[in-house]
């Protein structure tokens, strides 16, 4: 069962992507924030969710943070977010996510993307 | 200068008038609707997975003993009606024979009786051979010999007669033996044939009722599958609004940093005292960029790089 984590500081977006990605057979982990989720990176994560806007640290900090570590360079990760500005999407992308999605999400597109990106 | 400042307070008084409405509405949305929803959501989804994990229960069971025509019970069944009509079978042979051997016995009987007519016949010979021997020794004056021979031959036909008598007795009782035989033999073969149609009617039922049961328990099964199926998208639908209100809340701390950053201006541009200490900071940091936001028609919208 592959693992995913979902970083949102939302404990309403947690629950809703958990119920998604469980209900489609992944096992799911969550953290509330950048540095939560810097902590609760290993090995055995398939991908990241994470959203942009959070306390503490960011999205956008924390896959920066991530990206210098070379054991995370090619972990796929997706921005989930309320935002939609060209710029951030494109900070994101020179970060390297791999994708963007804009709130509110359609489950069963955001289990489409997961499947493709962890496939 | 004085009406500007006026004017500009004002303007303040209202900007924080707002800001207060504004973060009042953000932790009623954040607080009051959340958590209930959320601790509704868990609550469905632990039901959803007890709802799993017994209709995967059931499907082994139905894939199990009773599930098709391979499945145990049905071949338990089967293997019960096979031994039900071996040994119908066997009976059915036994009687059928026992009805042969009944009619040999009758024809036998028969046989019997014939022969004992036969020797009656002879022995009514005897008697006249006996008669005869008489009438000669008579008429020799009394001949010694005829007179032993007439006396011979009428012992003789005494013991036959007598001998005769019992075996047509004997042959009486078996003529009247068979017919209550047969009679036995139709009741017998009566009753194995009734316990045959019986338990072929009995296995049948059983088979039946299995069959109502995998029909049943599949149906069962389905509808589970849909109602379940239809608790998780009434789920994923009641958290959906949920994330439209974090999306709103959002959108309106966003408002909030706006008109907070306006107030900051117009008090440093006009020396007016802003008063945002009885405000409280964002609860929700933006990451900020100078770009225009999107259409929020793009909302749910995938991008993947």
């Amino acid at each position: 069962m592959k693992k995913i984590l979902v970083i949102d500081d939302s404990p309403t977006v947690r629950q809703q992507v958990g119920l998604a990605l469980s209900q489609a057979g992944y096992q799911v982990i969550e953290a509330v924030d950048g540095v939560d989720a810097i902590g609760k990176v290993d090995p055995s994560i398939a991908m990241l969710i994470c959203d942009v806007n959070m306390p503490r640290m960011n999205g956008l900090e924390m896959l920066e943070k991530l990206r210098e570590d070379a054991r995370w360079k090619a972990l796929p990760v997706v921005m989930l977010t309320t935002e939609g500005q060209p710029g951030l999407i494109d900070r994101a992308k020179k970060a390297g996510a791999k994708g963007w999605i804009i709130k509110p999400f359609k489950a069963e597109l955001l289990v489409a993307a997961v499947q493709r990106l962890t496939a | 200068m004085i009406l500007v400042a006026s004017l500009a307070k004002t303007m303040l008084g209202r900007f924080r008038k707002t800001r207060e409405r504004i973060v009042a509405r953000v932790r009623q949305i954040n607080q009051t609707t959340e958590s209930d929803v959320l601790a509704a959501g868990r609550h469905v989804q632990r039901v959803v997975e007890i709802a799993g994990r017994h209709i995967a229960r059931l499907r082994d069971i139905l894939a199990g003993p009773v599930g098709d025509e391979d499945s145990d019970l049905a071949r338990a069944i089967r293997s019960q009606a096979d031994h039900v009509r071996q040994h119908t079978q066997t009976v059915a042979k036994a009687v059928a024979e026992h009805a042969t051997q009944v009619s040999a016995v009758s024809e036998q009987v028969r046989s019997i009786t014939a022969a004992a007519r036969e020797i009656e016949r002879l022995n009514a010979a005897a008697r006249v051979l006996s008669i005869n021997a008489r009438i000669e020794a008579s008429r020799s004056s009394g001949s010694a010999v005829f007179s032993t021979i007439a006396n011979e031959m009428q012992q003789l036909s005494k013991a036959i007669a007598s001998a005769n008598k019992t075996v047509y007795d004997l042959a009486n009782t078996m003529e009247k033996a068979v017919p209550q035989l047969v009679r036995q033999n139709h009741h017998l073969a009566h009753v194995v044939e009734s316990f045959a149609l019986e338990a072929r009617e009995r296995i049948e039922a059983v088979d039946r009722r299995v069959a109502e049961l995998r029909t049943a328990v599949g149906t069962t099964l389905a509808e589970s599958d849909n109602a379940l199926a239809e608790v998780v998208s009434e789920s994923h639908a009641a958290l959906s609004k949920l994330q439209f209100q974090d999306v709103c809340a959002q959108s309106l701390l966003q408002i909030d940093g706006w008109l907070a950053d306006l107030s900051r201006q117009l008090a440093g541009d006009f020396g007016v005292e802003p008063g945002h200490g009885d405000i409280p900071p964002e609860v929700h940091p933006t990451v900020t960029n100078d770009d225009v936001e999107v259409n929020r028609t793009e909302a749910g919208e995938v991008m993947l790089f």
